[in-house]
């Protein structure tokens, strides 16, 4: 009986676990986050229990990883999306409509109650692809209340408007009135001490300008066949968001302050000096934990002439793949996850603003009082921000093209090189053009799979027939015979491993004539990729990208081998604490690179960083040695302090600079080699009576030469696939002078989904390596000496 | 083990600065250039010690006026970060593949320089041009290439790859290394009937000492700091590393700079203890070279 009792038992557990199923959820998070994220997971399981959510946060590269799931046919059941990148993703077919679930107008998933604002943005086609989790409008304008007391300004209520005129009659209804009043400089000063405004990141201004006057800049959304760049409404808007900058100075430009990473905005907005910060919602509760000062939030104005009050935000939700195998269950977790139960405990701990508008109301769920007073109108005033974002539905041929484009544009009027109207009809010449090419891509020709199958297996034959051919003629030796067939056995690990890399190497050759946006299959393009590349007309990048590529190799590569050839040879002498050095040399290396960066940042900042305080001094006109002024002069800016990141001429030598202190890598190489050095040769040359100068220039340098050759192939390498210090300070700017080559085509195929593309880059970029390391080979024979060198 | 001694001090005598004056010279250049190299770290370890309020309101460079070790406290003792079992991810993930990739990587270096062979050059040229696509583009195959052979969120892309030869920038510089031992030797052993294998195993590879130890450094080092393997490889978060968990650390406070520092420094800490360790054997090196 209590045998059977067991049986029955284990059947019932056995059943139980038959029906529990696992999903997977991705989302971009780390720290806090996911502390609250896996409390959230426990309670659904909880109440849920044939369902087990795995969580899979991603703190990096999060749309990567999930493209690269997707492409291997390992996505994760459901994931978290942006409302601006979404498009990408369900435009392609990636992901599950969800208005087919049955339950999908029901209460519980209250489409109705969500702010419309967000809906939309995760619509397309009049299908939604993740439920909405949270709005932000990004044009929230927290203020300093103290500046304005003191420039006896009353504290906005909302109520303001703007327009690309001061408007001083209106006093501070006129947002860019107080914004011209809140500027102050000291007399004979061009540059504030205090400015305006500032945005929270350099483009957000700019968009929110454009959004918010309401400009045409296209014919439809949905589909765009016509440009209206050239609108002098267009031209008007761009050029006043630059002059705000460069010319009023109302709002900090990179010349002005630091730049740096997003952060030092907010930074600045609470040391005082600036007086107004547009960010988004989230930042309530960093000001809340972090400003000293009082502080309150407004809402960004409306433009005077504008009918639609619209603004830009983000927000986002959470979609199912396509390729789940439990949709039901995943769609179970995200109704809890972005319904009343997730969104709240989300909203409480000031995460997010939640989608559903009821919560987003409710005293005590969003924003709720933590220590200080804050005032009930917050409340209203994000609600009635949510209310305001406008996201354009633009399709994803057109929307990477034309943004990317106009972002360029915009820093070439920032930089002050040219005028908005300039740079706007250039484009509208150039704009047609492109996106016809990307529109027709859209509808190319499917990718000869079995062709490229057999081009890639001929590739394979080639490569092996250009090895071996030749040698079949050449008569051998039995010796010989055996000599070659015993260094293929020590060679077998290599061939095993070589298939790992020249797969990958091989497809992407082959897609390098497709257009492949990484989630659909890909479509033939031809020579396509590469005509477009050669050809300036269509996109001159090539040429700019290649060019600072070089530039930064030429410069970096001599300077790196020589200071770490010199390190070693110093680091090599036998005196006391010569360990220690080695170690202290070699630590600046080993930091973590972002964190590094981050440093550097501050050192090379314009006005509070250590390289300028030494170049300019204290006052910033002696300094050391006057070099500053010197070094001013030749750039073209005189009588200001070097901008370094900021500056197209200064950038690169300023990379190569911070670049310099990672030579303890380089310098464990060389010291490896010096170690190698037999001291009979040191013997054999004191006895003929060499002294240490000739010593070194007849023992040790042609000894280290196999190094400074090694050095060098491994230099123009890496030097021509620059990307680090790019990608996280400067992001190809400014201007592209730091656009290198690896860090345009990540951004081709990463952030435009242009995988073809990137692969065609890619591969030209192979060919000019592979050119100066044959080059290299070939001058090889002529100084580079092999002790135990074979002919 | 006494011509060994013997050439130390020959070596001492031949090679290097010899006077008192020199040799003050040489400390005293070195110790300027230590400090200007050590100019970022002595801020990340200031930034460390400070509460953001004092980051906010301070020079950068001002020691810190209330030391705290919250900072620390915060990434060590989070639970979801985890960073003791992190760390033993880690080290895995820096160790292992680093010795198997040197050694492999030593095996396949020894033809391509003392061997001669069928297509040797062509095939030394074959091998350099595997480092000169940017990963960019063969990450995506490659992942999917992981991910059919089922590796995906295992060590398995991590280890097992490092026994096929270990990367074609370890086997050219080990290339390099072995060029340049005098073939005097081999040669002898050749006449006496050593194979190659023994001409390998007890010739050259004692010899390449401290070319495979910078490597293990430097394979270490890389291990220790890669961001983008894991972070691509593995989904389970019991998995990850500490780099990972740094990244993390850096998208939830943004902002939190004294945070972010205390987390670059306890993931240096482990790394510069290997490199202190490390350091001794490869710049005393095992040369017999010339200790004939």
């Amino acid at each position: 009986m209590r045998l059977l009792g067991v049986i029955a038992g284990l059947v019932v557990v056995g059943l139980c676990r038959a029906e529990t199923v696992t999903i997977r959820f991705a989302a971009a998070s780390g720290g806090d986050n996911l502390k609250l994220l896996n409390k959230q997971v426990a309670e659904f399981e909880a109440t849920h229990p044939n369902i087990r959510v795995k969580l899979e946060p991603i703190s990096d590269n999060y749309e990567n990883k999930l493209l690269a799931e997707y492409a291997a046919n390992v996505a994760p059941d459901c994931a978290g999306f942006s409302a601006n990148r979404i498009v990408n993703f369900a435009s392609r077919g990636a992901l599950l409509p969800l208005n087919d679930f049955p339950d999908y107008g029901s209460p519980e998933v209250d489409i109705k109650g969500r702010y419309q604002t967000i809906v939309d943005a995760l619509t397309l086609d009049g299908k939604l692809y993740a439920l909405p989790r949270d709005v932000a409008c990004t044009a929230i304008i927290y203020f300093n209340k103290r500046l304005f007391r003191e420039a006896g300004i009353p504290y906005p209520d909302g109520s303001w408007t703007w327009h690309t005129k001061v408007r001083p009659e209106l006093r501070e209804k006129d947002f860019v009135w107080t914004m011209q009043q809140l500027t102050r400089k000291k007399p004979g000063s061009t540059v504030p001490y205090q400015f305006g405004l500032a945005a929270a990141w350099p483009q957000l201004w700019m968009e929110t300008l454009l959004v918010s006057s309401n400009v045409r800049m296209w014919d439809s959304d949905a589909n765009p066949t016509k440009l209206m760049l050239d609108d002098p409404k267009v031209v008007d808007v761009f050029q006043f968001a630059a002059d705000c900058f460069n010319v009023h100075h109302w709002l900090p430009s990179n010349n002005d302050v630091s730049l740096g990473s997003g952060s030092t905005m907010q930074d600045e907005f609470r040391k005082g000096r600036v007086a107004m910060l547009q960010s988004g919602a989230w930042e309530i509760k960093d000001m809340r934990l972090k400003m000293s000062e009082d502080w309150d939030i407004a809402a960004f104005p409306r433009n005077a002439h504008a009918e639609a009050p619209y603004l830009p935000g983000e927000g986002g939700g959470v979609g199912i793949f396509k390729t789940s195998s439990h949709p039901k269950e995943a769609w179970e977790w995200i109704k809890w996850y972005c319904g009343v139960p997730g969104s709240t405990a989300i909203a409480q701990a000031g995460e997010t603003q939640p989608s559903i508008r009821a919560l987003a109301l409710k005293p005590g769920v969003w924003l709720p009082n933590v220590g200080v007073h804050i005032p009930p109108e917050h409340l209203a005033i994000t609600d009635a921000l949510a209310l305001r974002v406008y996201n354009r539905h633009l399709p994803n041929w057109f929307s990477g093209s034309v943004f990317n484009d106009l972002g360029g544009a915009y820093y070439g009027v920032l930089s002050g090189e040219k005028s908005a109207r300039e740079v706007l009809a250039q484009l509208q010449r150039d704009e047609p053009g492109k996106l016809k090419l990307a529109k027709r891509r859209a509808d190319g020709p499917p990718y000869p799979f079995v062709n490229g199958l057999l081009v890639a297996i001929s590739i394979v034959l080639a490569l092996i027939a250009w090895v071996y051919v030749p040698e079949l003629k050449k008569k051998r030796t039995r010796t010989e015979r055996a000599e070659s067939r015993s260094a293929y056995l020590f060679l077998i690990p290599w061939f095993c491993g070589i298939s790992l890399t020249i797969g990958p190497m091989i497809y992407s050759l082959l897609l390098s004539f497709a257009d492949s946006d990484i989630i659909q299959t890909p479509q033939w393009r031809g020579l396509g990729n590469y005509v477009d590349l050669l050809n300036p007309r269509v996109d001159d990048t090539l040429w700019i990208s290649l060019r600072q590529t070089l530039i930064f190799a030429g410069v970096s590569i001599p300077a790196g081998i020589a200071s770490a050839l010199g390190l070693a040879l110093l680091l090599n002498q036998k005196i006391k604490g010569i360990p220690i050095f080695r170690i202290l040399y070699y630590l600046p290396s080993l930091a973590s690179a972002v964190s590094m960066s981050l440093i550097w940042m501050r050192l090379f900042d314009k006005d509070q960083g250590l390289i300028n305080a030494v170049l300019y001094g204290a006052d910033g006109k002696s300094g050391f040695l006057h070099l500053g002024l010197i070094l001013s002069n030749l750039i073209g800016t005189p009588g200001q302090a070097i901008n370094w990141f900021g500056n197209t001429k200064t950038v690169i030598p300023a990379f190569v600079i911070m670049g310099l202190w990672g030579a303890g890598g380089g310098t464990i190489i060389f010291l490896g080699g010096l170690q190698g050095i037999s001291t009979t040769y040191y013997e054999a040359a004191t006895l003929d009576g060499a002294g240490p100068v000739r010593r070194f220039w007849k023992v040790t340098m042609p000894l280290l030469t196999p190094y400074i050759f090694f050095s060098l192939i491994t230099g123009v390498i890496g030097a021509l696939q620059v990307f680090g210090q790019s990608f996280v300070i400067t992001a190809g700017g400014p201007d592209r002078a730091t656009l290198f080559a690896v860090v345009w085509l990540y951004d081709q195929a990463f952030g435009q989904l242009r995988m073809g593309y990137a692969s065609a880059i890619a591969w030209i970029l192979f060919v000019v390596i592979m050119a100066f390391t044959v080059v290299q080979l070939a001058l090889a024979k002529r100084w580079v000496f092999y002790e135990g060198g074979l002919k | 083990m006494l011509s060994r001694n013997r050439s130390y001090e020959e070596r001492a005598r031949a090679g290097r600065v010899e006077t008192r004056v020199a040799k003050a010279l040489l400390w005293v250049v070195l110790t300027f250039g230590a400090v200007s190299f050590l100019v970022p770290l002595y801020i990340m370890l200031c930034l460390s010690f400070k509460t953001n309020a004092e980051i906010g309101n301070t020079s950068m460079w001002s020691l810190p006026l209330h030391a705290t070790l919250a900072n620390y406290r915060t990434v060590l003792t989070d639970h979801d970060l985890n960073f003791i079992g992190k760390f033993f991810n880690t080290f895995f993930l820096a160790s292992v593949p680093t010795l198997a990739s040197i050694l492999t990587a030593a095996l396949v270096a020894y033809p391509f320089a003392r061997l001669q062979f069928l297509g040797r050059d062509k095939l030394f040229v074959l091998l350099l041009s595997t480092m000169m696509l940017p990963g960019v583009v063969t990450m995506i195959p490659g992942y999917v290439m992981y991910a059919k052979l089922g590796w995906i969120n295992s060590y398995k892309p991590f280890v097992i790859p490092a026994f096929f030869g270990g990367g074609a920038f370890s086997i050219f510089m080990i290339r390099q290394f072995m060029m340049a031992i005098p073939r005097e030797m081999d040669e002898a052993a050749k006449i006496d009937g050593a194979t190659n294998a023994v001409i390998f195993w007890r010739l050259i590879l004692p010899n390449c000492g401290p070319v495979l130890a910078t490597l293990g450094v430097l394979g270490f080092v890389g291990g220790f700091k890669d961001l983008m393997g894991p972070l691509l490889m593995l989904n389970d978060p019991n998995l990850m590393t500490l780099e990972v968990g740094l990244r993390s650390l850096q998208q939830a406070h943004k902002t939190d700079f004294g945070l972010l520092m205390a987390g670059s420094m306890i993931v240096l800490f482990p790394i510069f203890v290997i490199f202190a360790l490390g350091q001794k054997y490869f710049t005393r090196g095992i040369t017999l070279t010339g200790g004939k």
